[in-house]
């Protein structure tokens, strides 16, 4: 087992968490430093856009349990690293530069905007940090109406959310239907259809085409490249995010799309530093040889574990990082899970239930008849079955092209 | 009385009784426990979570599995550790809660004995 002096950890988010958590479980004794940027350290982010936001749950509840006690961590929260130096150290805002013996990377992501929208911070909102929850909840308190600009799982959750709250959302996508990119069209057709059964005003097909505060109505004009203009008194963001790699120059990573990972989470190049979670790009054998950032929640859990395992085993023994992929969500009483990375798929086949009852689990072949993943809507007891047909069929190796899995 | 004992530290699966419990107002029915521990959590054909409250010790890894990866967050594992770092999580507004009772924040759990 490795032993180093001690090891420091980028994020205090859920991977920071359940990395540290599993460090310790293996006996790692030596000092584990944490640097976060938020004020506050781990906390569950998921309900935010939902539970949260709908006023259904209390930032109380956002607490995580661990296995291990994690009292001797030295958390340094609110602070922003800002690079790595060579001499094997991580450098603060101030210029301080703290020691580092093992390194994980786990700083997460950051949600992608429109340019220009900073100059309505009032008016238009991300979703990310609890701050950005409180944010918008307190602007959708009084707000007559939200558009969403982004028809991924953060823009169909706020949806629902705001329709809870009696807030009428209009939701912007180019795609032709909502969550297209996660769970293919077909399915998302689906999802579509129940968000305008919920009374959610959705336009597909066209981007954005500008931003603008209408100052005679006092409302944001959300221009669509169709030249039709929404008028509502709040915008919400959700176009995806973009990988943290802004503090982690200096030791030469290959900073692509995220944290270029092996297939152990070692970063590449170096043997004492591992990177896990939203932030990392790494091959999952299981599927393909193509370094992938996978942000789902379930992912940032299995994976810091894992990288914490790599971190203390050691590049030579540690073992491929090859989990099934898992996500869910819920929307309007709506449970919609995935197994698997149903966009590698080519053929979708609706494997059991029925459309016309909304419970169903559809399968996700690829080109060569692997089946890659399985999606289920209202039926989780059914997906169970599809998890080992996922993992039990061969690997064959595809393209070297990269892209990244979202949400 | 005297503090629980703690699991040791461990490479493979560690072996430790723990005892579980759902919270029924928190669990959606994502039946992720399901998927990890299948010997502890059953999703029965009505739709109804079932599990045993005190599994085997050698269960005890898929247990926290379970736990960890709850899409809720609404399974309870004792002994357990609530994670209270210096936080701010609860300055700022808070609008009351709908849904109920809250979890206390509990330590059963942490230093050594």
């Amino acid at each position: 087992m490795t032993d180093f002096t001690n090891i420091t950890i980028i994020g205090a988010g859920l991977a920071a968490l359940r990395c540290a958590e599993r460090l310790r479980e293996r006996g790692y004794a030596r000092p584990i430093v944490i640097f976060g940027d938020e004020p506050c350290g781990p906390y569950n982010r998921t309900p935010l856009s939902k539970q949260l936001l709908a006023g259904e749950t209390h930032t109380d509840q956002l607490r995580f349990q661990t296995a291990t006690s994690l009292d001797d961590i030295t958390w340094h929260l609110g602070t922003r690293v800002t690079g790595l130096s060579r001499d094997r150290g991580v450098i603060l805002a101030d210029g301080t530069i703290k020691p580092v013996g093992g390194l994980v990377i786990a700083t997460g992501v950051t949600p992608r905007t429109i340019p220009g929208a900073e100059r309505f911070a009032d008016r238009v909102f991300v979703l990310r940090t609890l701050d950005d929850c409180r944010r918008l909840d307190t602007a959708l308190a009084t707000a007559r109406s939200i558009a969403i600009i982004g028809g991924g799982f953060i823009g169909c959750e706020v949806a629902t959310s705001a329709m809870k709250r009696c807030v009428p959302v209009t939701m912007i996508d180019v795609s032709d239907t909502l969550l297209s990119h996660a769970i293919g069209h077909e399915l998302g057709q689906i999802m579509t259809d129940i968000h305008r059964e919920y009374g959610v005003d959705v336009r597909t097909g066209h981007g954005v085409a500008s931003l603008e505060h209408d100052t005679a109505r006092d409302t944001m004009a959300v221009t669509l490249t169709d030249h039709t203009i929404i008028h509502a008194d709040l915008v919400l963001i959700g176009i995806g995010t973009a990988p943290r790699v802004e503090g982690l120059t200096g030791f030469g990573l290959d900073l692509t799309d995220g944290v270029l990972c092996g297939p152990t989470c070692h970063v590449i190049g170096l043997s004492d530093v591992v990177a896990a979670g939203d932030v990392a790009r790494w091959p999952n054998l299981a599927f393909d040889n193509v370094p992938r950032r996978v942000e789902h929640w379930i992912n940032a859990v299995e994976q810091a574990r894992h990288a914490a395992d790599a971190l203390l085993d050691g590049i030579e023994t540690a073992q491929s990082f090859t989990p099934i992929p898992r996500f869910w969500s819920e929307q309007h009483d709506t449970k919609i899970q995935s197994i698997g990375m149903p966009r590698l798929g080519t053929t979708v086949k609706i494997a059991e239930g029925s459309v016309a009852k909304r419970q169903l689990v559809a399968t996700y072949t690829n080109n060569t008849g692997r089946l890659v993943g399985a999606v289920a809507i209202n039926a989780p007891r059914a997906l169970i079955a599809y998890t080992d047909r996922v993992t039990a069929l061969p690997h064959p190796h595809t393209s070297d092209q990269a892209e990244s899995t979202q949400n | 009385m005297t503090e629980p004992a703690t699991p040791q530290p461990v490479k493979g699966p560690a072996s430790f009784q723990v005892t579980v419990s759902v919270d029924n107002n928190h669990c959606h029915l994502y039946a992720i426990c399901v998927q990890e521990a299948p010997e502890v959590f059953d999703l029965s054909i009505d739709g109804r979570l079932r599990y045993t409250a005190k599994p085997a010790a050698h269960l005890y890894e898929k247990v926290w599995n379970a736990a960890r990866l709850c899409p809720m967050q609404a399974i309870h594992i004792e002994p357990a550790v609530t994670v209270s770092v210096p936080a701010v999580l609860n300055s700022g507004t808070e609008r009351s809660n709908s849904t109920g009772k809250q979890f206390r924040s509990r330590r059963t759990n942490g230093k050594a004995s």
